[in-house]
Protein backbone atom coordinates (compact mmCIF):
# COMPACT_ATOMS: atom_id res chain seq x y z
CA UNK A 1 0.00 0.00 0.00
CA UNK A 2 1.65 3.21 -0.99
CA UNK A 3 1.48 5.59 1.96
CA UNK A 4 1.05 8.73 0.05
CA UNK A 5 -1.94 7.59 -1.80
CA UNK A 6 -5.61 8.52 -0.57
CA UNK A 7 -8.10 6.12 -2.04
CA UNK A 8 -11.68 7.12 -2.35
CA UNK A 9 -13.48 4.73 -1.00
CA UNK A 10 -17.03 4.90 -0.86
CA UNK A 11 -19.63 7.40 -1.93
CA UNK A 12 -22.93 8.46 -1.73
CA UNK A 13 -25.35 11.53 -2.67
CA UNK A 14 -28.99 12.13 -1.40
CA UNK A 15 -31.38 13.30 -5.02
CA UNK A 16 -30.70 16.87 -5.41
CA UNK A 17 -34.29 18.89 -4.91
CA UNK A 18 -37.22 20.45 -3.08
CA UNK A 19 -36.82 18.82 0.15
CA UNK A 20 -38.33 21.62 2.87
CA UNK A 21 -39.66 19.24 4.91
CA UNK A 22 -36.43 17.33 5.41
CA UNK A 23 -34.07 18.40 8.01
CA UNK A 24 -30.51 19.28 6.71
CA UNK A 25 -29.12 16.62 9.65
CA UNK A 26 -31.18 14.19 8.26
CA UNK A 27 -30.76 14.55 4.06
CA UNK A 28 -27.01 14.78 5.56
CA UNK A 29 -27.01 11.28 7.48
CA UNK A 30 -28.42 9.67 4.58
CA UNK A 31 -25.26 10.68 2.60
CA UNK A 32 -23.06 9.43 5.40
CA UNK A 33 -24.60 6.18 6.04
CA UNK A 34 -24.98 5.59 2.18
CA UNK A 35 -21.19 6.82 1.93
CA UNK A 36 -20.08 4.49 4.73
CA UNK A 37 -22.20 1.17 3.58
CA UNK A 38 -20.45 2.04 0.03
CA UNK A 39 -17.25 1.49 1.52
CA UNK A 40 -17.95 -1.41 3.10
CA UNK A 41 -16.92 0.04 6.40
CA UNK A 42 -18.57 0.79 9.68
CA UNK A 43 -19.44 4.29 11.36
CA UNK A 44 -16.58 3.32 14.14
CA UNK A 45 -14.26 3.35 11.25
CA UNK A 46 -14.44 6.71 11.00
CA UNK A 47 -11.88 8.82 12.28
CA UNK A 48 -12.46 12.44 11.49
CA UNK A 49 -15.69 13.97 9.91
CA UNK A 50 -15.63 17.79 7.25
CA UNK A 51 -18.56 18.65 7.25
CA UNK A 52 -19.19 21.29 3.96
CA UNK A 53 -21.36 23.98 4.26
CA UNK A 54 -22.39 27.83 3.67
CA UNK A 55 -25.62 29.02 4.95
CA UNK A 56 -26.96 26.13 7.94
CA UNK A 57 -25.44 27.91 10.79
CA UNK A 58 -22.80 27.26 13.09
CA UNK A 59 -21.89 23.70 14.35
CA UNK A 60 -23.61 22.24 11.72
CA UNK A 61 -21.46 19.13 11.41
CA UNK A 62 -21.40 18.44 14.77
CA UNK A 63 -25.51 18.54 14.64
CA UNK A 64 -25.52 16.13 11.99
CA UNK A 65 -23.00 13.76 13.58
CA UNK A 66 -25.10 13.88 17.46
CA UNK A 67 -27.48 11.20 16.89
CA UNK A 68 -25.18 8.42 14.99
CA UNK A 69 -23.51 7.28 17.68
CA UNK A 70 -19.94 8.56 17.25
CA UNK A 71 -17.90 8.74 20.06
CA UNK A 72 -16.67 12.53 20.21
CA UNK A 73 -14.40 12.29 17.11
CA UNK A 74 -12.98 15.52 15.79
CA UNK A 75 -15.35 17.40 13.34
CA UNK A 76 -14.53 20.45 11.33
CA UNK A 77 -16.54 22.73 9.69
CA UNK A 78 -15.79 24.33 6.67
CA UNK A 79 -17.29 27.28 4.52
CA UNK A 80 -15.77 28.11 1.45
CA UNK A 81 -19.21 29.84 -0.73
CA UNK A 82 -19.27 27.31 -3.53
CA UNK A 83 -15.86 25.42 -2.96
CA UNK A 84 -16.92 24.64 0.57
CA UNK A 85 -17.22 20.64 -0.38
CA UNK A 86 -14.25 20.55 -2.71
CA UNK A 87 -11.97 22.46 0.08
CA UNK A 88 -13.41 20.27 2.76
CA UNK A 89 -11.89 17.51 0.42
CA UNK A 90 -8.52 19.39 0.25
CA UNK A 91 -8.23 19.67 4.09
CA UNK A 92 -9.39 16.29 4.29
CA UNK A 93 -6.26 14.95 1.96
CA UNK A 94 -4.00 17.20 4.15
CA UNK A 95 -4.71 15.22 7.27
CA UNK A 96 -4.23 12.22 5.73
CA UNK A 97 -1.09 12.97 4.20
CA UNK A 98 -0.45 14.07 7.46
CA UNK A 99 -0.73 10.53 8.80
CA UNK A 100 -3.13 12.24 11.67
CA UNK A 101 -6.18 9.69 10.33
CA UNK A 102 -6.35 6.96 8.17
CA UNK A 103 -9.97 7.20 7.03
CA UNK A 104 -12.35 10.56 6.72
CA UNK A 105 -15.55 11.28 6.05
CA UNK A 106 -16.24 14.45 4.04
CA UNK A 107 -19.93 15.55 3.84
CA UNK A 108 -21.23 18.58 1.80
CA UNK A 109 -24.84 19.88 2.58
CA UNK A 110 -26.72 22.64 1.38
CA UNK A 111 -31.08 23.50 2.05
CA UNK A 112 -31.44 26.50 -0.17
CA UNK A 113 -35.21 26.13 0.32
CA UNK A 114 -34.82 27.54 3.72
CA UNK A 115 -33.35 30.84 2.37
CA UNK A 116 -37.05 31.82 0.70
CA UNK A 117 -35.76 31.79 -3.05
CA UNK A 118 -34.39 34.34 -4.70
CA UNK A 119 -30.17 34.98 -5.44
CA UNK A 120 -27.74 33.71 -2.82
CA UNK A 121 -26.41 37.00 -0.85
CA UNK A 122 -23.57 37.97 -1.51
CA UNK A 123 -20.91 38.27 1.54
CA UNK A 124 -21.76 42.11 2.49
CA UNK A 125 -19.40 42.66 5.41
CA UNK A 126 -16.86 44.79 2.80
CA UNK A 127 -17.63 48.22 1.76
CA UNK A 128 -16.78 47.57 -2.06
CA UNK A 129 -19.30 44.55 -2.44
CA UNK A 130 -21.73 46.17 -0.14
CA UNK A 131 -21.68 49.35 -2.57
CA UNK A 132 -21.85 47.35 -5.67
CA UNK A 133 -24.58 45.09 -4.00
CA UNK A 134 -26.54 48.32 -3.55
CA UNK A 135 -26.23 49.12 -7.34
CA UNK A 136 -27.29 45.50 -8.62
CA UNK A 137 -24.39 43.02 -8.15
CA UNK A 138 -25.64 39.43 -7.41
CA UNK A 139 -23.70 36.56 -8.68
CA UNK A 140 -25.98 36.15 -12.19
CA UNK A 141 -25.32 39.70 -13.10
CA UNK A 142 -21.70 38.70 -13.21
CA UNK A 143 -21.90 35.85 -15.12
CA UNK A 144 -24.07 37.66 -17.27
CA UNK A 145 -21.64 40.40 -17.72
CA UNK A 146 -19.19 37.97 -18.88
CA UNK A 147 -21.34 36.28 -21.22
CA UNK A 148 -22.36 39.84 -22.63
CA UNK A 149 -18.59 40.34 -23.35
CA UNK A 150 -17.53 36.83 -24.62
CA UNK A 151 -20.62 36.79 -27.24
CA UNK A 152 -19.11 40.64 -28.10
CA UNK A 153 -15.60 39.40 -28.47
CA UNK A 154 -16.24 36.01 -30.26
CA UNK A 155 -19.38 37.51 -32.36
CA UNK A 156 -21.55 34.80 -31.27
CA UNK A 157 -25.25 35.12 -30.80
CA UNK A 158 -26.63 33.83 -27.46
CA UNK A 159 -28.01 30.22 -28.90
CA UNK A 160 -24.47 29.10 -28.54
CA UNK A 161 -24.68 29.59 -24.74
CA UNK A 162 -28.67 27.35 -25.31
CA UNK A 163 -26.53 24.61 -26.54
CA UNK A 164 -24.72 24.34 -22.96
CA UNK A 165 -28.13 24.44 -21.64
CA UNK A 166 -29.84 21.53 -23.74
CA UNK A 167 -26.65 19.22 -23.18
CA UNK A 168 -26.63 19.25 -19.23
CA UNK A 169 -30.12 18.66 -19.72
CA UNK A 170 -30.07 15.91 -21.72
CA UNK A 171 -27.36 14.41 -19.35
CA UNK A 172 -29.30 15.30 -16.28
CA UNK A 173 -32.76 13.43 -17.64
CA UNK A 174 -30.48 10.06 -17.72
CA UNK A 175 -29.50 11.04 -13.74
CA UNK A 176 -31.40 9.84 -10.65
CA UNK A 177 -29.86 12.46 -8.85
CA UNK A 178 -31.01 15.63 -11.01
CA UNK A 179 -33.32 17.92 -9.98
CA UNK A 180 -34.15 19.32 -13.59
CA UNK A 181 -34.88 15.62 -15.37
CA UNK A 182 -36.40 17.06 -18.70
CA UNK A 183 -34.59 17.33 -21.96
CA UNK A 184 -34.77 20.45 -23.56
CA UNK A 185 -34.62 22.41 -26.98
CA UNK A 186 -32.63 25.49 -27.79
CA UNK A 187 -35.79 27.50 -28.36
CA UNK A 188 -36.92 26.58 -25.28
CA UNK A 189 -33.90 27.86 -23.34
CA UNK A 190 -34.08 30.61 -25.49
CA UNK A 191 -37.78 31.74 -24.82
CA UNK A 192 -38.09 30.93 -21.31
CA UNK A 193 -38.06 33.58 -18.64
CA UNK A 194 -34.98 36.80 -19.14
CA UNK A 195 -33.21 36.92 -16.07
CA UNK A 196 -29.93 38.48 -16.38
CA UNK A 197 -29.75 39.50 -20.68
CA UNK A 198 -27.86 37.56 -22.03
CA UNK A 199 -29.05 34.63 -20.07
CA UNK A 200 -32.38 33.20 -19.44
CA UNK A 201 -33.65 31.29 -16.64
CA UNK A 202 -32.98 27.71 -17.81
CA UNK A 203 -29.33 29.03 -18.30
CA UNK A 204 -28.87 29.75 -14.75
CA UNK A 205 -28.55 26.57 -12.09
CA UNK A 206 -31.60 26.33 -9.56
CA UNK A 207 -31.74 28.19 -6.93
CA UNK A 208 -34.19 26.20 -4.69
CA UNK A 209 -32.61 22.93 -3.90
CA UNK A 210 -32.13 21.00 -1.16
CA UNK A 211 -29.01 18.14 -1.25
CA UNK A 212 -26.13 16.11 0.46
CA UNK A 213 -23.00 14.38 -0.61
CA UNK A 214 -20.75 12.34 1.21
CA UNK A 215 -17.43 10.50 0.83
CA UNK A 216 -15.19 8.99 2.45
CA UNK A 217 -11.51 9.01 2.16
CA UNK A 218 -8.32 6.65 3.77
CA UNK A 219 -5.17 5.61 2.78
CA UNK A 220 -6.16 2.03 2.74
CA UNK A 221 -8.12 0.93 -0.31
CA UNK A 222 -10.62 -2.25 1.38
CA UNK A 223 -13.93 -1.81 -0.74
CA UNK A 224 -13.47 -4.50 -2.61
CA UNK A 225 -13.76 -2.77 -6.41
CA UNK A 226 -11.38 -0.73 -8.46
CA UNK A 227 -9.31 1.94 -6.37
CA UNK A 228 -10.37 5.06 -7.31
CA UNK A 229 -7.52 7.17 -6.01
CA UNK A 230 -7.30 11.18 -5.46
CA UNK A 231 -4.15 12.25 -7.61
CA UNK A 232 -4.55 16.32 -7.09
CA UNK A 233 -6.16 18.55 -5.36
CA UNK A 234 -6.00 22.50 -5.34
CA UNK A 235 -7.59 25.00 -4.07
CA UNK A 236 -6.83 28.55 -4.95
CA UNK A 237 -7.80 32.36 -4.04
CA UNK A 238 -8.65 34.82 -6.48
CA UNK A 239 -6.46 37.68 -6.74
CA UNK A 240 -7.51 41.65 -6.86
CA UNK A 241 -8.98 42.40 -10.10
CA UNK A 242 -7.14 44.76 -11.90
CA UNK A 243 -8.24 47.42 -14.67
CA UNK A 244 -6.66 45.66 -17.38
CA UNK A 245 -8.26 42.00 -16.13
CA UNK A 246 -9.98 39.99 -19.50
CA UNK A 247 -13.02 38.57 -17.60
CA UNK A 248 -12.95 35.69 -19.74
CA UNK A 249 -9.66 34.01 -18.79
CA UNK A 250 -11.33 32.64 -15.68
CA UNK A 251 -7.52 33.04 -14.57
CA UNK A 252 -8.01 31.58 -10.94
CA UNK A 253 -9.33 28.49 -12.31
CA UNK A 254 -6.61 28.31 -15.13
CA UNK A 255 -4.17 28.78 -12.06
CA UNK A 256 -5.61 25.92 -10.44
CA UNK A 257 -5.93 23.62 -12.88
CA UNK A 258 -2.15 23.72 -14.39
CA UNK A 259 -1.37 23.37 -11.17
CA UNK A 260 -3.37 19.83 -10.43
CA UNK A 261 -2.28 18.74 -13.80
CA UNK A 262 1.42 19.05 -12.43
CA UNK A 263 0.39 16.79 -9.13
CA UNK A 264 -1.39 14.41 -11.11
CA UNK A 265 1.37 14.42 -13.28
CA UNK A 266 -0.92 14.28 -16.71
CA UNK A 267 -1.96 17.69 -18.67
CA UNK A 268 -5.67 18.38 -20.43
CA UNK A 269 -5.46 15.74 -22.81
CA UNK A 270 -4.99 12.96 -20.70
CA UNK A 271 -8.24 13.47 -18.83
CA UNK A 272 -11.29 11.20 -19.90
CA UNK A 273 -14.61 13.16 -18.14
CA UNK A 274 -15.12 16.10 -16.34
CA UNK A 275 -17.69 17.71 -13.58
CA UNK A 276 -16.89 21.59 -13.50
CA UNK A 277 -18.89 24.98 -12.01
CA UNK A 278 -21.45 25.61 -14.65
CA UNK A 279 -23.63 27.26 -12.49
CA UNK A 280 -24.57 29.34 -15.74
CA UNK A 281 -23.88 28.35 -19.11
CA UNK A 282 -21.26 31.14 -20.27
CA UNK A 283 -19.19 29.03 -17.28
CA UNK A 284 -18.91 26.47 -18.95
CA UNK A 285 -17.54 27.90 -22.29
CA UNK A 286 -14.95 29.89 -20.02
CA UNK A 287 -13.69 26.81 -18.62
CA UNK A 288 -13.22 24.79 -21.13
CA UNK A 289 -10.33 27.25 -21.83
CA UNK A 290 -9.25 27.52 -18.57
CA UNK A 291 -8.84 23.88 -18.13
CA UNK A 292 -6.97 23.60 -20.72
CA UNK A 293 -9.47 20.86 -23.13
CA UNK A 294 -9.82 24.03 -25.49
CA UNK A 295 -7.10 26.59 -27.29
CA UNK A 296 -7.97 29.81 -26.55
CA UNK A 297 -10.79 30.65 -28.53
CA UNK A 298 -11.85 27.39 -29.14
CA UNK A 299 -14.62 26.52 -26.66
CA UNK A 300 -17.22 26.96 -29.19
CA UNK A 301 -15.83 24.86 -31.95
CA UNK A 302 -15.85 22.46 -28.80
CA UNK A 303 -19.28 22.41 -27.63
CA UNK A 304 -20.27 22.54 -31.18
CA UNK A 305 -18.04 19.24 -32.03
CA UNK A 306 -20.54 16.80 -29.67
CA UNK A 307 -17.15 15.96 -27.89
CA UNK A 308 -18.32 17.58 -24.68
CA UNK A 309 -21.17 14.97 -24.71
CA UNK A 310 -22.02 11.66 -22.94
CA UNK A 311 -20.68 9.74 -26.24
CA UNK A 312 -17.60 11.91 -26.87
CA UNK A 313 -13.97 11.96 -26.52
CA UNK A 314 -13.93 14.55 -23.42
CA UNK A 315 -17.83 14.32 -21.61
CA UNK A 316 -18.36 17.28 -19.43
CA UNK A 317 -20.99 17.07 -16.61
CA UNK A 318 -22.33 14.02 -17.20
CA UNK A 319 -24.78 14.02 -14.47
CA UNK A 320 -26.48 17.25 -15.70
CA UNK A 321 -24.08 19.15 -13.92
CA UNK A 322 -25.13 22.13 -11.61
CA UNK A 323 -27.78 23.28 -14.74
CA UNK A 324 -29.68 19.97 -14.47
CA UNK A 325 -28.77 18.37 -11.54
CA UNK A 326 -28.90 21.65 -9.06
CA UNK A 327 -26.55 23.15 -7.13
CA UNK A 328 -26.77 23.18 -2.71
CA UNK A 329 -23.36 24.93 -2.40
CA UNK A 330 -21.89 22.89 0.49
CA UNK A 331 -22.83 19.48 -1.17
CA UNK A 332 -22.04 20.33 -4.83
CA UNK A 333 -17.99 19.78 -4.51
CA UNK A 334 -18.79 16.92 -2.99
CA UNK A 335 -21.16 15.67 -5.21
CA UNK A 336 -18.88 16.22 -8.32
CA UNK A 337 -16.32 13.52 -6.89
CA UNK A 338 -19.74 11.18 -6.21
CA UNK A 339 -20.37 11.58 -9.85
CA UNK A 340 -16.57 11.03 -11.18
CA UNK A 341 -16.04 8.29 -8.79
CA UNK A 342 -18.91 6.30 -10.33
CA UNK A 343 -18.35 6.99 -13.66
CA UNK A 344 -14.75 5.46 -12.93
CA UNK A 345 -15.90 2.37 -11.12
CA UNK A 346 -18.27 2.07 -14.41
CA UNK A 347 -21.47 2.58 -12.13
CA UNK A 348 -22.91 5.09 -13.48
CA UNK A 349 -25.50 3.79 -15.62
CA UNK A 350 -27.62 5.26 -18.30
CA UNK A 351 -25.05 8.11 -18.22
CA UNK A 352 -21.63 6.33 -18.08
CA UNK A 353 -18.87 7.14 -20.58
CA UNK A 354 -16.44 5.19 -22.01
CA UNK A 355 -14.16 3.42 -19.74
CA UNK A 356 -12.26 6.60 -18.31
CA UNK A 357 -9.35 6.69 -16.61
CA UNK A 358 -8.88 9.86 -15.39
CA UNK A 359 -11.19 12.39 -13.81
CA UNK A 360 -11.09 15.70 -13.10
CA UNK A 361 -14.01 18.03 -10.77
CA UNK A 362 -13.60 21.98 -11.04
CA UNK A 363 -15.50 23.85 -8.80
CA UNK A 364 -15.31 27.74 -7.64
CA UNK A 365 -16.61 29.98 -5.08
CA UNK A 366 -18.01 33.62 -5.10
CA UNK A 367 -20.14 36.35 -3.28
CA UNK A 368 -17.53 39.43 -3.22
CA UNK A 369 -16.43 42.29 -5.57
CA UNK A 370 -13.27 42.66 -7.06
CA UNK A 371 -11.87 39.49 -7.33
CA UNK A 372 -12.71 36.96 -10.46
CA UNK A 373 -13.43 34.51 -8.02
CA UNK A 374 -13.15 34.08 -4.64
CA UNK A 375 -12.21 30.33 -4.50
CA UNK A 376 -11.48 28.02 -6.95
CA UNK A 377 -10.49 24.31 -7.16
CA UNK A 378 -9.23 21.49 -9.12
CA UNK A 379 -9.24 17.72 -8.18
CA UNK A 380 -8.23 15.23 -10.30
CA UNK A 381 -9.33 11.52 -9.58
CA UNK A 382 -8.01 8.26 -11.13
CA UNK A 383 -7.88 4.82 -11.57
CA UNK B 1 -20.24 55.23 6.89
CA UNK B 2 -22.31 56.57 4.47
CA UNK B 3 -21.63 54.27 1.33
CA UNK B 4 -23.42 56.98 -0.78
CA UNK B 5 -21.19 60.23 -0.17
CA UNK B 6 -17.97 58.96 1.13
CA UNK B 7 -16.13 58.49 -2.56
CA UNK B 8 -17.25 61.92 -4.30
CA UNK B 9 -14.97 65.27 -4.26
CA UNK B 10 -16.25 68.27 -2.21
CA UNK B 11 -15.04 69.73 -5.59
CA UNK B 12 -17.50 70.90 -8.10
CA UNK B 13 -18.32 69.23 -10.46
CA UNK B 14 -17.60 66.74 -7.82
CA UNK B 15 -15.41 63.66 -8.99
CA UNK B 16 -15.07 60.31 -7.74
CA UNK B 17 -12.34 59.32 -5.28
CA UNK B 18 -9.98 56.19 -5.07
CA UNK B 19 -7.29 54.93 -3.28
CA UNK B 20 -3.82 55.24 -5.26
CA UNK B 21 -1.13 53.28 -4.11
CA UNK B 22 2.36 55.55 -3.18
CA UNK B 23 4.30 52.88 -4.75
CA UNK B 24 3.06 51.48 -7.31
CA UNK B 25 0.19 53.97 -8.21
CA UNK B 26 -2.51 51.33 -8.60
CA UNK B 27 -5.80 52.60 -7.82
CA UNK B 28 -8.42 51.20 -5.52
CA UNK B 29 -12.67 51.78 -5.96
CA UNK B 30 -14.22 52.92 -3.57
CA UNK B 31 -11.05 54.57 -1.73
CA UNK B 32 -10.16 53.13 1.61
CA UNK B 33 -11.61 54.55 4.64
CA UNK B 34 -9.14 56.96 7.12
CA UNK B 35 -9.53 54.37 9.63
CA UNK B 36 -8.36 51.63 7.79
CA UNK B 37 -5.27 50.05 8.19
CA UNK B 38 -4.24 50.03 5.07
CA UNK B 39 -4.81 53.94 4.74
CA UNK B 40 -1.09 55.06 4.73
CA UNK B 41 -0.12 53.10 2.01
CA UNK B 42 -2.39 54.98 -0.05
CA UNK B 43 -3.31 58.60 -1.24
CA UNK B 44 -6.91 59.96 -2.07
CA UNK B 45 -6.98 60.80 -5.99
CA UNK B 46 -9.77 61.93 -7.56
CA UNK B 47 -10.68 60.40 -10.86
CA UNK B 48 -12.04 61.01 -14.15
CA UNK B 49 -15.45 60.44 -14.24
CA UNK B 50 -16.13 59.78 -18.13
CA UNK B 51 -15.06 56.07 -19.38
CA UNK B 52 -15.71 53.34 -21.82
CA UNK B 53 -18.54 50.46 -20.93
CA UNK B 54 -16.41 47.10 -21.02
CA UNK B 55 -19.07 44.79 -20.37
CA UNK B 56 -22.88 45.34 -18.89
CA UNK B 57 -25.99 43.38 -18.36
CA UNK B 58 -30.22 44.04 -18.12
CA UNK B 59 -31.38 42.41 -15.07
CA UNK B 60 -35.16 41.68 -15.54
CA UNK B 61 -36.88 41.08 -11.88
CA UNK B 62 -39.88 38.23 -11.24
CA UNK B 63 -43.14 40.24 -12.51
CA UNK B 64 -44.23 40.19 -9.26
CA UNK B 65 -41.66 42.24 -7.87
CA UNK B 66 -43.15 45.04 -9.71
CA UNK B 67 -39.46 46.59 -10.35
CA UNK B 68 -39.09 47.27 -13.95
CA UNK B 69 -35.78 46.15 -16.10
CA UNK B 70 -32.40 47.81 -15.12
CA UNK B 71 -28.87 48.06 -16.72
CA UNK B 72 -26.21 47.62 -15.03
CA UNK B 73 -22.05 47.49 -16.20
CA UNK B 74 -18.07 48.01 -15.55
CA UNK B 75 -17.15 51.35 -17.16
CA UNK B 76 -13.85 51.56 -17.65
CA UNK B 77 -12.09 55.10 -16.32
CA UNK B 78 -8.77 56.43 -17.92
CA UNK B 79 -5.93 58.49 -16.83
CA UNK B 80 -5.87 56.50 -13.17
CA UNK B 81 -6.86 53.38 -14.55
CA UNK B 82 -9.89 51.29 -12.54
CA UNK B 83 -13.13 49.69 -13.40
CA UNK B 84 -15.98 50.32 -11.38
CA UNK B 85 -19.30 48.53 -11.50
CA UNK B 86 -22.76 50.31 -11.56
CA UNK B 87 -25.95 51.24 -12.67
CA UNK B 88 -26.18 52.23 -16.47
CA UNK B 89 -28.68 54.98 -17.72
CA UNK B 90 -29.59 55.60 -20.91
CA UNK B 91 -32.36 56.15 -23.67
CA UNK B 92 -31.72 53.69 -25.56
CA UNK B 93 -29.96 50.18 -24.70
CA UNK B 94 -26.11 49.83 -23.90
CA UNK B 95 -23.80 48.80 -26.01
CA UNK B 96 -20.18 47.85 -25.12
CA UNK B 97 -17.39 50.68 -25.95
CA UNK B 98 -20.31 53.44 -25.06
CA UNK B 99 -18.95 56.32 -23.00
CA UNK B 100 -20.75 57.22 -19.57
CA UNK B 101 -20.31 59.82 -17.50
CA UNK B 102 -20.11 58.85 -13.31
CA UNK B 103 -22.33 60.74 -11.51
CA UNK B 104 -23.44 60.87 -8.15
CA UNK B 105 -26.62 59.73 -6.90
CA UNK B 106 -28.72 59.46 -3.59
CA UNK B 107 -30.08 55.97 -4.09
CA UNK B 108 -27.17 54.13 -5.50
CA UNK B 109 -23.92 56.51 -4.61
CA UNK B 110 -22.93 56.44 -8.06
CA UNK B 111 -24.75 56.03 -11.75
CA UNK B 112 -23.18 55.96 -14.94
CA UNK B 113 -24.64 58.02 -17.48
CA UNK B 114 -24.87 57.58 -21.36
CA UNK B 115 -22.91 60.58 -23.15
CA UNK B 116 -24.50 61.49 -26.24
CA UNK B 117 -22.80 61.85 -29.64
Amino acid sequence: MNKNMIYIEGVAMTRFDKQPNTLAPELAQSAILNAVRDANLTLNDIEAIYCANVFGGMILGQLIVRDLQLQGIPIYNIENACASGATAVHLAKHALLAEQYKTILVVGIEQLTQLGGGTIPLQLNDHKTRIYSNSGLVLPSIYAMRATRYLYERDEDPSLLAQVAVKNRFNGSLNPYAQQRTPTTIEAVLSSRMIAEPLTLMQCCPSQVDGAAALILSTEHNNGRKPVKLLASIVQSGMQEKYTDDILDAEITARAARMAYEQAGIGPSDIDVIELHDAFTIAELIYYEALGIAKPGEGPKLLRSGETEIGGKIPVNPSGGLLAKGHPLGATGVAQMVELTWQLEGRAKERQVNQPKFALAQCTGGGIAGVDHAASSVHILGT
Amino acid sequence: MDITTHYWSQSSPRKPLGSMHKKSKEIIFPPFAENSPLANDYLSQELNPVGTLYSYTVIHPSMKSGIQPYAIGFVDLPDFPVRIFGRLVQDIGPAIGDQYLMKPDTEFGHIFEKIKK
